[in-house]
């Protein structure tokens, strides 16, 4: 009966031992994969665990190579700061390695390797016990019985009670044993509670050392950023003008001068000049050389179509127009204007509403391409041919819209901007430009006609006298008609032998001269 | 009547509005102007059928303000002359991308094409050696090979004949109902 008892008590304690097995494997695989997360060797102290690390190693080969490229490199630079947040992540990760082992992995270490197996070597002891106990009851009952058919009594008695003495005790062992193991095991379930908690901290302690490598990358982004800003070698193609001239401290922005200044020496007497495609490897690289400051440019005096090609390239890949998407429409209304000497003041006040930099540049540009056409004799670019090619480089419009929209936008619109704008660069710009602006361009071996080229010569820039608004007196444009119409005048009356008509006039053409003059 | 749509492609400068104009009108223009724009259309009554073909020329500059449009012309055009200049090697050379760029929008490597090296009259000023033209056509799947000269009047019917003779092979006369006009135009 009493075994009875002890069995069915034991049906329950079964089932709580086979859960603690189950626990004691799991946690110990837990434990496992745990342990193989660690980027460190466990067991070992900070130091030398956070030697082995391998984003120390990493840190440690940046540090290297920045100290062996030096200050003076970008990449040298960043290597070193990019190091030395490299080597603060590491000790992070440590901290968190070595904080994790002792709160979580030493913890479910002891729990299945340690707890658990004691309770259940309990459970095996209480099981030898039982047994024990069966055996001297077995013996007592035998002993007993053998009382009653017996003779020898006394002895009998005497063995019986030494022997009920021995079941006595063996079950106090027992029941000893089973309430210690009962308590265990209870006590091991009510504390599943802390052992789950092991997961919960598992996961904060990854949490926290997450957000402290984040702060840590976040305290260190903005410095290096800033230093990648810092440094002004960045490449001029593709970046917006004012940010390129800000950063390189320049008016003209660098392709444009070194083209400008590798043409003035050799390109301008070159047939087709910015007609003509240059071969693509060619520009590829002068474009590549424009980017880096450091680079040397002489190959290129040789090759005025790649030089051109390289200057309608950078023109175009700039983020807007030189001549801005803020001012399309008004270039456009402008060029559409029929009057033509309306159609050039509109034009005017259009380009003086452009942003100082671009004006600067714009300026600049059609100065060259003026005098670029002044040799339209031998190069065959005369301002309209060079507004065709290269009008396209300087407006475009902003909104992509369809193909047919921006065919007409990029090409008939912009060449009737453009081309006036070249005709007329010196009414546009009546102020001279000297092209060396920074005097880091000039050929190897300066030619003497060189300092021409610096100082533009100057050429028939009285041909046209138009009147820019709100800057003379007079009526819009009448100005050359009315020149021209006295020069005529004159002529025909030579031509017709009216010497004395002339003389009698001579003073009323001298007055008129003198307004025109003036 | 049946319409070919032939787009002259090439450099800056090569002679292909000289080559159309040459083959259009018959005369050879000496001045020096890009072409933004332009386009011709020419009978040709004399040609392989007897029936008469509309020829619609259409010239596309190669210079790179004018991308936005060649994939358009690319699409729409039947043939394609590829121009460059005997006299500018660079020329030459941007003729492979642009190759690569027609068979990428026409997505098929059999399109009606003829290389040309055009001013062939100024022997003296060559750079682009018949072989090296040769072995180009050679190497894009034996595409037609000229030289020709608008100026002295070389090869400049047969650079189109072609054209028009290998889009008649490859479309056969059936599917002409679709097309009927023809248009050239000068970039």
């Amino acid at each position: 009966m009493e075994k009875n008892q002890f069995e069915s008590d034991d049906l329950g304690e079964w089932k709580i031992e086979r859960r603690m097995e189950l626990v004691r494997v799991v946690s110990h695989n837990a434990h496992k994969r745990m342990v193989a997360c660690l980027q460190g060797q466990i067991g070992t102290d900070a130091e030398k665990r956070h030697k082995k690390l391998p984003l120390t190693a990493l840190s440690q080969a940046m540090q290297d190579g920045g100290n062996q490229l030096g200050e003076e490199s970008l990449i040298g630079k960043m290597m070193e700061m990019c190091g030395d947040a490299e080597n603060r992540l590491a000790s992070e990760l440590m901290q968190h390695e070595m904080n994790i082992e002792k709160e979580i992995l030493d913890t479910l270490n002891q729990l299945a390797e340690v707890d658990i197996p004691n309770i259940l070597k309990q459970r095996r002891q209480l099981a030898k016990l039982v047994l024990d106990y069966d055996s001297a009851r077995a013996r007592w009952l035998q002993a007993t019985k053998s009382i009653i058919s017996g003779t020898n009594t006394q002895a009998l008695t005497a063995k019986a009670d030494s022997l009920k003495e021995e079941v006595d005790e063996a079950m106090n062992k027992m029941e000893l044993c089973k309430d210690q193991l009962s308590a265990d095991m209870y006590n091991f379930f009510s504390k599943e509670a802390d052992y789950a908690r092991y997961y919960v901290m598992l996961l904060e302690a990854q949490a926290d050392y997450h957000r402290k490598s984040l702060t840590l990358l976040e305290s260190v982004l903005p410095t290096i950023q800033a230093q990648q800003d810092s440094w002004t070698e960045k490449p001029a193609f593709g970046t917006a003008l004012d940010e390129h001239l800000k950063r390189s401290g320049r008016e003209i922005a660098l392709p444009i001068e070194a083209c400008v200044m590798m043409l003035l020496e050799t390109g301008m007497n070159e047939e087709g000049l910015f007609r003509i495609a240059a071969g693509a490897s060619k520009l590829k690289k002068l474009k590549a050389a424009l980017d880096c400051s450091t680079s040397q440019l002489e190959e290129f005096y040789s090759d005025p179509h790649a030089v051109a090609g390289a200057l309608k390239s950078y023109l175009r890949e700039l983020p807007e127009p030189l001549m801005t998407y803020q001012l399309y429409d008004e270039w456009t209304q402008a060029s559409n204007v029929p009057d033509p000497d309306k159609r050039l003041q509109a034009l005017w006040v259009t380009c003086n509403q452009l942003p100082k930099n671009n004006k600067a540049n714009f300026r600049y540009l059609i100065k060259f391409l003026a005098k670029l056409a002044q040799e339209s004799d031998v190069n065959k670019m005369t301002p309209s041919n060079i507004a065709i090619v290269l009008g396209p480089n300087l407006l475009w419009a902003k909104t992509e819209g369809s193909l047919a929209e921006m065919a007409a936008a990029t090409s008939v619109h912009v060449v009737t901007i453009i081309e006036p704008i070249i005709q007329h660069a010196d009414w546009f710009f009546p102020e001279d430009v000297d092209f060396n602006v920074s005097g880091m361009f000039s050929m190897p071996a300066p030619l003497p006609n060189n300092v021409n080229h610096l100082t533009p010569p100057d050429y028939d820039s009285g041909t046209i006298e138009r009147k820019r608004p709100g800057s003379m007196v007079g009526p819009d444009g009448e100005l050359p008609r009315r020149e021209s119409s006295i020069i005529t005048i004159v002529i025909v009356l030579y031509w017709l032998n009216c010497y004395n008509l002339i003389i009698k006039y001579y003073y009323l053409f001298i007055h008129l001269f003198i307004i025109i003059i003036e | 009547m049946r319409e070919y749509k032939l787009v002259v492609l090439g450099s800056g400068g090569v002679g292909k509005s000289a080559l159309t104009v040459q083959f259009v009108q018959g005369i050879f223009v000496e001045k020096y102007d890009p072409t933004i724009e332009d386009s011709y259309r020419k009978n040709v009554c004399e040609f392989i059928s007897l029936q008469c073909e509309l020829i619609r020329l259409l010239i596309v500059c190669l210079q790179e303000q004018f991308t936005a449009m060649r994939d358009l012309y690319m699409k729409n055009g039947q043939g394609f002359a590829l121009v460059y200049s005997i006299t500018a090697q660079s020329t030459f050379n941007d003729l492979q991308d642009l190759r690569e760029q027609i068979l990428r929008v026409k997505d098929t490597e059999d399109v009606p094409m003829i290389l040309v090296g055009n001013k062939c009259d100024l022997e003296d000023e060559r750079v682009v050696g018949k072989e090296q033209g040769q072995n180009f056509a050679r190497q894009w799947s034996n595409c037609a090979f000229l030289e020709s000269s608008a100026k002295s009047k070389i090869n400049v019917n047969e650079i189109f004949y072609d054209l028009v003779r290998q889009i008649n092979r490859k479309t056969p006369v059936e599917k002409k109902r679709a097309k009927k006009k023809s248009n050239c135009i000068l970039l």
